[in-house]
This record gives structure tokens, sequence and C-alpha cells, in this order.
């Protein structure tokens, strides 16, 4: 089992349950996504969620890097435009918004 | 119902559309130089001050320093913002924007926690700054 599961698997509050699906499946989409900036995106954000579950990255410093990740993505949208290429990605911002608001406060709170 | 008074504000909204486009694709995509250049001495600086700021064996934190360097990459961020090609150009000002609310975002959580970004989140913090300068790079690349 990846060790994404066995953190998320350990989420028991019911109150997160639906957002934890969530997640789980948008992180499968993103992963199984033709392209790699929203897969290498899902599996950073699976790796810092192992990490935060570990104590080896405090909330600060999870939500900083989502942030980074967020700008990163804003990159990434104003570089397609100037390929001729724009297109609305939602998918990279949705899994970031559900992982920082409902995840990882109970992650925190299970350390 | 007057007709005119229907359709005006749709005509102004289209005008307006219209104008954006114009202006975020008529000025964009002119190659530049000294704009990439600025970007990768950017990127070379951006990631030494993360470096910098890392914990590691002897070193002392030092608010006077923080404070130096801050000010040393916020002139470097100024003088690319400044440059002609960058205000001639929408897509490369946002980008270097983009980038300038990074490095804003890193100085301020090192102002705020008085001490050295621990190892981890440091290497993982790079990463995503060093992919967040290479597609501004792309970017650059991509321009005719």
């Amino acid at each position: 089992m990846a060790a994404i599961d066995d953190v998320l698997n350990g989420i028991k509050d019911d109150s997160v349950q639906a957002a934890k699906q969530q997640l789980q499946s948008l992180l499968q989409q993103a992963k199984a996504d033709s392209s790699q900036f929203a897969q290498q995106n899902a599996a950073d954000l699976e790796l810092w969620l192992v990490q935060l579950s570990k104590g080896e990255l405090d909330q600060n410093e999870f939500n900083a890097l989502v942030a980074a990740q967020r700008s990163k993505a804003e990159q990434w949208v104003n570089t397609q435009a100037i390929a001729g290429q724009a297109r609305a990605r939602d998918l990279t911002l949705t899994v970031l918004d559900i992982a920082v608001q409902k995840i990882a406060p109970v992650v925190i709170a299970a350390i | 119902m007057n007709k005119s008074i229907v359709t005006r504000p749709v005509f102004h909204t289209l005008v307006f559309a219209l104008c954006a486009e114009l202006f975020l694709g008529g000025c964009a995509t002119t190659k530049n130089a000294a704009s990439r250049d600025a970007i990768a001495n950017l990127k070379t600086a951006h990631l030494a001050f993360i470096d910098e700021f890392t914990e590691g064996a002897g070193k002392i934190w030092d608010d006077q320093t923080l404070t130096t360097r801050t000010a040393a990459l916020e002139k470097q961020f100024a003088d690319a913002k400044e440059a002609p090609a960058t205000k001639a150009d929408a897509r490369r000002s946002k980008a270097i924007s983009i980038l300038h609310s990074q490095f804003k975002r890193d100085a301020a959580m090192l102002q705020r926690r008085k001490a050295f970004f621990r190892t981890i989140f440091a290497t993982d913090l790079k990463t995503q700054v060093s992919e967040n300068y290479d597609l501004a790079l792309k970017g650059e690349d991509l321009r005719s």
C-alpha cells in the first residue's frame, strides 16, 4: 500500500470523510492525466502529506509548499497562453484547496 | 423597449473584451535575450537565497543578513520589472510578478520565523521554485 493511502486511511474523523474521498479521487485523476504537469503536482502533494503526517513538515511549511505549487500552476497557465494553448485547468487547484482546508488540519491533529 | 438601450451594454462589453485580448495578445511573444538572462539570473539568486537561509552546521541566524539579502533580490526583481521589454509584454510582466510574489512569500516566512528553513522543507521548496522559473524560461523560449 502506498504511503499516502496509509495517511488517508488513518483519518477516521467522520466530518472529513467526504473531503478525503474527493481528494483521493482527484489525486487518482491527476495521476492518470495526460499532462505531466498534473501528474507531478499530484505526486508532490502526496509526498508533502506523508511528510506532514511524519512531522517532517509543520503546517506552515505544508501551506507554504502548497502556495508555491499554486504559484507554479499560475505560471503554467501563463506559459500555455504564450504558446497559444490557453485552457482552464483547475484540477491542480481543486486538489490543493481540499488538501489545505480539509485534510492537513486533521493530519496535524492526528500526530 | 428601445433596442439600443438593450444592446449598448453588450456592445460595450464586447469592445472591452476585444481590447483586452488585443492588449494581451498584441504585445506578447517577442523574444528578448536580456529578459531571458534576467529570469535565469533571478532563478540562480532566488535558489541561492533559499540555500543561504537553510539550516546547516555552524550557521548563526542574523536578521541584518536577511534584510540585506532580501533588499538585493528585491532590487533585482524591480530592475527586471522596469525593463522596457517587460513593460511592453503583459505575459512577461505577469511571469515576473508570479516569481516575485513567490520570493516575497519566502522572505516573509523567514522574517516571521526568525529561523532558518528546515532541510526537508527547503528541498521541497527549491523544487517548486526551480520549476516555476523553468516554466517562465520556457515561456521566453516559446516566443518568436
